[in-house]
């Protein structure tokens, strides 16, 4: 991997005191750290309410953070005055999940993107029609569709056009927040498609949320999972979402729907997230996972696990020192 | 059969726009028997929720009934008769729709919610008792929060609030339009579980309207797939399941991303009304990667095949 990732997020913390529960745990997200390499696809994942979305849009800039530095191609995105920031907006762009809110219905695709594209000079004025068209392919959008106005167009084509729109401000890193949820599964099938294959064509890197664990499967490379402003678990997709430690992931896994039934139901949580039963310092999970004990009064600390997983869990911090102490001691290196 | 509770028979539907006529539910017949939770899938505007609104007499305006026939218990009228099957609705037909916070009335607490649906339809001596009995029956508890308005309660809660109304007249057929699809993940399965056993513990047959076949594959017995107002595939959900015949079942299994093995997803191509709209044909030839000239000869005849029917020329000379 290069030196400097594309995006690094360090302790970001961002909550919200609900005025009728001034005792009840604040909701939003609370020092949240990670980073997404060039060209990587990095899923978030969790339910309504988690703090996906407001990390999202604390990473754009669209909300202030609380606390914590958002790290663009290495420059520190709060740092910056006023006037500094808006050449760096560029460099992060974000794409909503309903495209018919997020489009001028006044502007044709083509007007639009022309906007985006000269608010930050990215294409030279003579060469917007062949960038445009280019793009156009690139999102898997015929040639007449710009022209159109959004109106003319299907939900698909629409969010074809705000990932257009994204690409057109040549960023280093998109946030598309929950891109295909309100699409048709055929529609969602085509988006995905051309994510992925923009992906390894233009390089940019993305951070995908989504409530989806499959959507997640298929076009992350690797995933984080949010529980109440934390990250309960994170690692590579294939094993995360595969063999996951945190009772958490492991319930979230369990209730995705499928084509093919699990033969035997999966754990699952209790109830739903009630902020009240949260207490401040125990596990966040705790109130509602059905392997709680004693111990999860203290919050548990982030385990590694092998192959890059890593969660925080107190069961997960077992199964670590079950496995051969030597494997994870630092000191020793290991042979293989 | 006898134990059919619900069934459409040949319901067609046009919609007329601009004095211009066009048929978006097309000969769609169905049966549901007692007790059980029946699946309808298909993309939006595929005509689900238009077909079964119209069932129970709530067909939109601009809407008109060209056909076909209702039978809910003993009562048997033609779909025209939208007067009529709107009765049906006082007589063991109850309604659950997606966003149950809009279903609910947001100046009333929802408790009194629970009590007007209990009073509705007879005299109810123990008031208290049975508002009380409804919220257990759902998974709530009136004390926690009978006194609070819809706002202050969550998603999930408001939609076991939505179901405690529609289980209050003690109803034959549910028809829950996309029930889950404001829910998250976990609670969505929950409330499904929980329709499922509705269906064994009290005899209720459940017709669940989802755009999503994985939703259903768990939890239903029965199935059937529409594409642009007509069905293309219908009966038992095991044999669907374990071999799709019709070309759109398949193309919907194969676009949908599976969370357990990841693999390359296979898009369908075309959207649900971009084809020729003609009534007597197939209307999903345009998308199909099997199409033949007969494809436009008529509409396709319902084939029966392991256990379930489908409407595809493909089948109709190839012996079984």
């Amino acid at each position: 991997m290069s030196a400097i990732p594309a995006l690094a997020v360090h302790k970001l913390t961002k909550l919200f005191t609900d005025p009728s529960q001034p005792e009840a745990v604040a909701v939003g997200v609370r020092g949240v750290s990670f980073e997404v390499g060039r060209g990587e696809v990095v899923g978030l994942i969790g339910e309504s309410g988690c703090g996906k979305s407001t990390l999202g849009r604390c990473v754009v800039g669209l909300q202030q953070p609380d606390d914590g530095d958002v790290v663009v191609d290495g420059t520190i995105f709060s740092a910056l005055t006023a006037s500094r920031k808006r050449s760096f907006r560029k460099a992060i762009q974000i794409v909503f999940q309903r495209p018919e809110t997020s489009l001028n219905p006044r502007m044709s695709v083509f007007t639009f993107i022309k906007q985006a594209m000269r608010n930050f000079d990215t294409v030279p004025r003579n060469k917007e029609r062949a960038r445009m068209a280019e793009l156009a392919q690139l999102v898997g959008l015929k040639d007449d569709a710009l022209d159109r106005f959004p109106h003319q167009l299907s939900g698909g084509e629409r969010q074809r056009v705000a990932i257009m729109r994204a690409l057109a401000c040549e960023p280093s890193v998109i946030v598309l927040d929950e891109p295909t949820s309100a699409l048709d599964v055929s529609v969602q099938a085509q988006v995905l498609r051309t994510l992925k294959d923009l992906q390894s064509q233009v390089g940019t890197s993305f951070l995908f949320i989504s409530h989806d664990v499959a959507v997640v499967r298929y076009i992350c490379s690797r995933v984080m999972v949010m529980y109440l402003g934390v990250v309960v678990e994170e690692g590579p997709s294939e094993l995360v979402l595969a063999v996951p430690a945190h009772p958490y992931t492991k319930a979230l896994l369990a209730a995705a729907p499928r084509v093919k039934p699990l033969p035997e139901p999966g754990l699952s949580l209790r109830g739903e997230l009630v902020l009240g039963d949260v207490r401040p310092g125990e596990c966040p999970v705790r109130a509602r996972c059905p392997l709680a004990h004693e111990r999860c009064h203290e919050a548990p600390p982030m385990t590694e696990l092998p192959g890059g997983q890593r969660a925080a869990c107190w069961l997960a911090a077992d199964q670590a020192a079950a496995l051969s102490p030597s494997v994870f001691d630092p000191s020793k290196k290991v042979s293989q | 059969m006898s134990d059919i509770l619900f069934s459409l028979d040949e319901l067609s539907i046009d919609s007329i726009r601009d004095g211009e006529r066009r048929r978006i539910v097309d000969h769609v017949s169905l049966a549901v028997r007692r007790g059980e939770l029946y699946g309808l899938v298909g993309e939006s505007g595929s005509g689900k929720s238009i077909s079964m609104m119209a069932s129970v007499g709530l067909a939109a305006s601009g809407l008109e009934v060209a056909g076909g026939t209702v039978r809910f218990a003993a009562d048997q009228r033609p779909a025209a008769d939208q007067k009529g099957l709107r009765r049906n609705l006082s007589r063991g037909v109850s309604l659950l729709f997606q966003n149950a916070k809009g279903a609910l009335n947001p100046f009333m607490t929802v408790g009194r919610q629970v009590e007007r649906a209990l009073r509705q339809k007879r005299r109810v001596r123990d008031l208290a008792g049975e508002v009380d009995n409804l919220f257990r029956v759902v998974g709530l508890s009136w004390r926690d929060l009978g006194r609070k308005y819809p706002h202050q309660i969550s998603g999930g809660q408001a939609q076991r609030v939505a179901m405690a109304c529609a289980l209050a007249t003690e109803p034959a057929l549910l028809i829950a339009d996309e029930p889950t699809t404001a829910l998250d993940v976990t609670t969505e399965r929950e409330l499904l579980r929980f329709l499922a056993r509705l269906c064994v513990e009290r005899e209720m047959a459940i017709v669940l309207i989802a755009h999503n076949l994985s939703l259903v594959s768990e939890y239903c017995r029965s199935l059937s797939i529409m594409h642009a107002g007509q069905v293309v595939e219908e009966g038992d959900l095991k044999a669907i399941f374990a071999r799709p015949l019709h070309p759109y079942t398949q193309g919907l299994i194969r676009a949908v991303p599976d969370v357990d093995s990841p693999r390359e997803l296979v898009p369908l191509v075309g959207s649900v009304w971009g084809g020729p709209q003609g009534i007597e044909r197939c209307r999903f030839s345009h998308r199909c990667p099997h199409r033949r000239p007969d494809c436009d000869r008529g509409r396709p005849a319902a084939v029966d095949r392991d256990g379930r029917a489908v409407h595809c020329v493909l089948y109709e000379e190839v012996p079984a």
